[in-house]
């Protein structure tokens, strides 16, 4: 019970870095879709023409704008914690961090097999959503209230 | 209370800085490209969507319409407006004139291999049957083996395949495939298939009525 009282700062500090990595990815992408139509992107991964097709949007929001607000929120829950202290703020983070996960292994399934191309972005907040999803869950099993 | 202040406003100036930064970049990146597609002027864009000698066209070449397709052989979408195009070409056939641009997509596979064997079969008067077919039997060569399959629908088309393999080493018809993707790439095609008409990139329409009604109102 007592190791369940104290959240190693470690993995706060990893989520926080990973998150904000996250969300420096994921605001470029909103950013560059509102500028000129696009990300620079590698020669021959067709990253462009991930960031021109129907799923990178639903309805009129880009999905590198939800992106943003998730990263936005998760760094803003890491600090909160920093602030108060309270290791139920983990209780719920999985409640977040699961569906944006599996989310983002959707996009990368559209990527693969329905866009066929590649998408360098994308594959890095997959990566983030990834990470932030495994250190939520060990946060949450490891040291929540 | 001095530490929480001093907390909470750290994470407020790394996220405006992050948040800056990555505006700054997408932003700068984008106007600096050194394509010029970044600054394309209307002028380099009109002439771009000018017929070209090296076109495939159908429809009459006096219309007031020009639709100029971009399209890549093994995407999926291309092959439903393929098939939308050709019933149009059919029923505008004296209001419009079709045009057909390669824009093979670097990671499909086949793409260019198909665009190579309906440039070839181009040689021997059979573009457009062997376009239609490439796209009729998408689903088929996408994932199988696409040279073989190929090759069956050019023999279909009674091509004569010693001469379209002899076409297809031809450089010059790789060099026609890439000309007509580097224009794609300086009019900022993004994705397959683009369609420009009267020099405008339209909205792609859903279906054949829709597309019908947008051509009449250029005409």
């Amino acid at each position: 019970m007592k190791k369940k009282k104290e959240a190693p700062i470690f993995w706060i500090v990893t989520f926080l870095i990973v998150g904000l990595i996250g969300y420096a990815d994921a605001v470029y992408l909103t950013a560059a879709h509102y500028t000129s139509g696009g990300p620079v992107c590698a020669v021959g991964l067709g990253c462009d023409i991930v960031a021109a097709s129907e799923y990178s949007t639903i309805g009129p929001i880009p999905v590198a704008l939800l992106g943003t607000l998730f990263y936005a929120l998760m760094l803003f829950w890491g600090v909160l914690w920093l602030d108060i202290r309270k290791n139920q703020l983990f209780r719920w983070l999985p409640l977040v961090t699961i569906p944006a996960f599996l989310f983002s292994m959707w996009l990368l399934y559209a990527m693969a097999f329905l866009i066929e191309a590649f998408c360098e972005y994308c594959i890095l907040s997959g990566g983030t959503t990834t990470m932030l999803m495994l250190i939520s869950l060990v946060l949450r099993k490891k040291h929540s209230d | 209370m001095k530490n929480r202040y001093k907390l909470w406003s750290s994470f407020a100036v790394t996220l405006a800085v992050v948040t800056l930064t990555m505006i700054y970049l997408a932003g700068f990146e984008n106007t600096a490209e050194p394509e010029p597609v970044a600054d394309i002027d209307e002028g380099l864009s009109l002439e771009l969507l000018e017929p070209r000698d090296d076109d495939w066209m159908k429809g009459n070449p006096d219309a007031d319409v020009v639709i100029v397709k971009y399209s890549d052989f093994q995407c999926p979408a291309c092959r439903g407006y393929a098939a939308m195009d050709d019933m149009m070409s059919s029923r505008m056939e004296e209001e419009a004139l079709f045009i057909f641009r390669h824009f093979p997509l670097r990671n499909f596979r086949h793409s260019n291999t198909a665009a190579l064997y309906v440039e070839a079969a181009g040689r021997q008067g059979k573009f457009w049957e062997l376009h239609d077919l490439i796209y009729i039997n998408q689903q088929r060569w996408s994932g199988g083996d696409a040279e073989e399959i190929f090759n069956s629908l050019a023999q279909s088309l009674e091509l004569d395949m010693d001469q379209l393999q002899a076409d297809m080493e031809n450089p010059e018809l790789q060099e026609r495939i890439d000309r007509h993707y580097q224009s794609g790439q300086q009019l900022r095609v993004r994705a397959v298939p683009t369609i420009f008409i009267n020099g405008e990139q339209i909205q792609l329409p859903r279906s054949i009525e829709e597309y019908e009604a947008l051509i009449n109102t250029y005409r």
